[in-house]
């Protein structure tokens, strides 16, 4: 049987830090580096377009860090992560990553990963390999990150000003700007901080900054009318919620 | 009320009217001695000409003697309207009339002045006090930096970022490995050596700094950029030791590890008046939101100059999506040597 090679990708910001990466995967020749990157960025591009079997990645990088960059890929080949850091280790492990290599590793430590990763690809045990990707995210979230075509948007949560929901997706919109998201309301709302954001609405979740003031609309039902003058619809329940806030 | 002792073996039943008229008046008395200690703070011994001590507490002496003496006659006579014995006035009258009158005077002149020098004895004791507490808070706080910035020499991830490096350009540069190896020991040796030290110059600072930087660069590559406007006057000014680093270490963390394509730190010195300001711009990345730490090395540099200079140093913060500048403000002192 033809041993078939690895595709790899490596990503990390520092220059030396993949030199050290290459030098050792050249010992062997079943890895095949199919991309270097520098950046998160980078690295959700190359895994989408070329599907690797395997990233080695860092975690502490500018705008993505290696987790975020797990979440944005759809199918996550076998992770090793390399990091100075060794406080990601559990969070490493609760993503099913194959290894966590501490920087700096020896050469005898890499080859140990690296044969980790190849029986896992070899007999692939396919629930280990999906990483547990709504568990990465931290409590309550900072930024959401979408995915549009091979570029990523970073939305930091203080920039939405309301949220609304459309079938399977949601609608971020930020500014007079929107980006739909893969996610559903109900999971996107456990994730926002509740004294921030506010389920107002079977389809919409409110950034308490954003309102200017709330008018009576029907009977039973009241608008938020926002600084920039959109009007977002409260329902009953909504509004009880938001009373209790402000 | 010494003076009173013999009225009332004079007169019978005068001590009902002497207390009533007395007391309040003394304590009256009491209380613009003891407002003394205002003055003394506004003119301390080692700040004022023995001319102006002297024309304060005169005129204070005499201001606060006229006042009592008139407010205590106005007193007496309300006393005496209200006929519950002899007249006190009456009793007085030996020692405030003639030349008794200049005696009893200056005998309340004196006490005024007795009590602000017990306050300037006071205020002493308390300086001493304040100034005993102040250098050991700041011994506490220098120990403090002096640990932290042993903990930021070895902060971890610099350590083992540099290593790393290290270990990669072993077999691709070895040339460039062993000027790293260098640069760390250099870096760690000028560090500890600085530590130990009440004051360094801006000079040896800036070099500390620089061998930091220089390592930071070959891990960010040309993500790290570095622009220094030092005026060379201020080369030789005493700054305490590891004040400038942790902001530049802040700066590389916080500003360009966070950002795609890095940037430009920027470094300044320059002499203003009799201030030595020196400032550390760093680009930041609008999204990536601060994260804890920031602004405890902040603070602690902060309380490092309150402690050591008082009132005399500031720290400018100034932040925007863009960028993240903070300004020491320091007098300046110059190296001697």
């Amino acid at each position: 049987m033809k041993k078939q090679t690895i595709r790899t990708v490596l990503v990390d910001d520092e220059e030396p830090a993949r030199l050290l990466m290459r030098e050792y995967c050249s010992a062997h020749p079943d890895i095949e580096i199919v991309a270097e990157c520098e950046n998160g960025f980078d690295a959700v591009k190359a895994a989408g377009e070329l599907h690797p079997d395997l990233l080695i990645l860092d975690i502490q990088m500018p705008k993505l860090s290696g987790f975020e960059v797990l979440e944005l890929i759809d199918d996550p080949p076998a992770i090793i992560f390399a990091t100075a850091y060794n406080e990601f280790a559990v969070r490493a492990f609760e993503v099913h990553a194959m290894d966590y290599l501490l920087k700096p590793f020896s050469k005898e430590r890499f080859d140990e990963a690296l044969e980790r990763a190849r029986k896992e690809l070899e007999a692939p045990a396919p629930l280990l390999l999906q990483p547990l990707k709504r568990t990465l995210q931290p409590n309550p979230l900072e930024r959401i990150l979408v995915k549009d075509g091979s570029k990523v948007h970073v939305i930091p949560v203080d920039q939405i000003d309301y949220i609304e929901a459309q079938d399977d997706y949601v609608s971020i919109k930020t500014d007079g700007k929107s980006h739909l998201k893969q996610q559903r309301m109900a999971e996107l709302e456990k994730l926002l901080n509740p004294q921030k954001f506010v389920r107002v609405h079977r389809s919409y979740i409110l950034n308490v900054e954003r309102i200017a003031r709330i008018e009576l609309y029907a009977k039973d039902s009241r608008v938020a009318i926002l600084k920039d003058g959109t009007k977002v619809q409260i329902s009953r329940a909504g509004y009880d919620k938001l009373k209790g806030l402000l | 009320m010494l003076f009173d002792i013999p009225l009332f073996l004079q007169h019978n039943g005068i001590w009902l009217p002497i207390l009533l008229a007395d007391i309040p008046n003394i304590l009256f008395f009491a209380l613009l001695c003891l407002s003394s200690y205002y003055i003394c703070k506004t003119f301390p011994l080692q700040k004022s000409t023995p001319t102006q001590l002297f024309t304060v507490f005169g005129l204070a002496a005499v201001i606060a003697t006229v006042v009592t003496i008139g407010v205590g006659t106005i007193w007496v006579s309300f006393i005496d309207e209200l006929h519950v014995g002899p007249s006190v006035a009456a009793a007085y009258a030996p020692w405030t009339t003639g030349i008794n009158a200049l005696g009893f005077f200056a005998v309340l002149m004196l006490s005024f002045l007795l009590i602000a020098a017990v306050h300037y004895i006071i205020i002493f004791f308390q300086m001493e006090q304040e100034s005993k507490q102040r250098f050991y808070e700041l011994n506490l706080l220098t120990q403090d930096a002096e640990l932290r910035a042993l903990r930021a020499q070895i902060n971890p991830h610099f350590l083992f970022n540099s290593l790393n490096s290290i270990s990669a350009l072993t077999t691709a540069n070895p040339e460039q490995a062993r000027h790293m190896t260098i640069l760390l020991a250099d870096f760690f040796r000028k560090s500890l050596d600085v530590g130990t030290r009440d004051a360094i110059t801006v000079a040896d600072e800036l070099s500390l700094i620089s061998d930091y930087l220089t390592i930071e660069q070959v891990r960010f590559g040309k993500r790290l950029q570095v622009q220094k406007k030092i005026d060379p006057s201020t080369a030789s000014c005493l700054l305490p030791p590891l004040i400038l680093q942790p902001l530049v270490e802040n700066a590389v963390r916080h500003g360009i590890a966070n950002l795609l394509t890095g940037g430009t730190i920027l470094i300044l010195a320059q002499r203003q008046n009799e201030q030595l300001l020196l400032t550390v711009e760093n680009p930041v990345d609008p999204e990536t939101q601060t994260k804890k730490g920031t602004g405890l090395g902040i603070r602690n540099v902060r309380s490092r100059l309150e402690t050591l200079y008082n009132h005399s140093a500031r720290v400018d913060v100034t932040k925007t999506d863009l960028y993240f500048r903070v300004t020491l403000s320091i007098p300046v002192e110059e190296n001697e040597e």
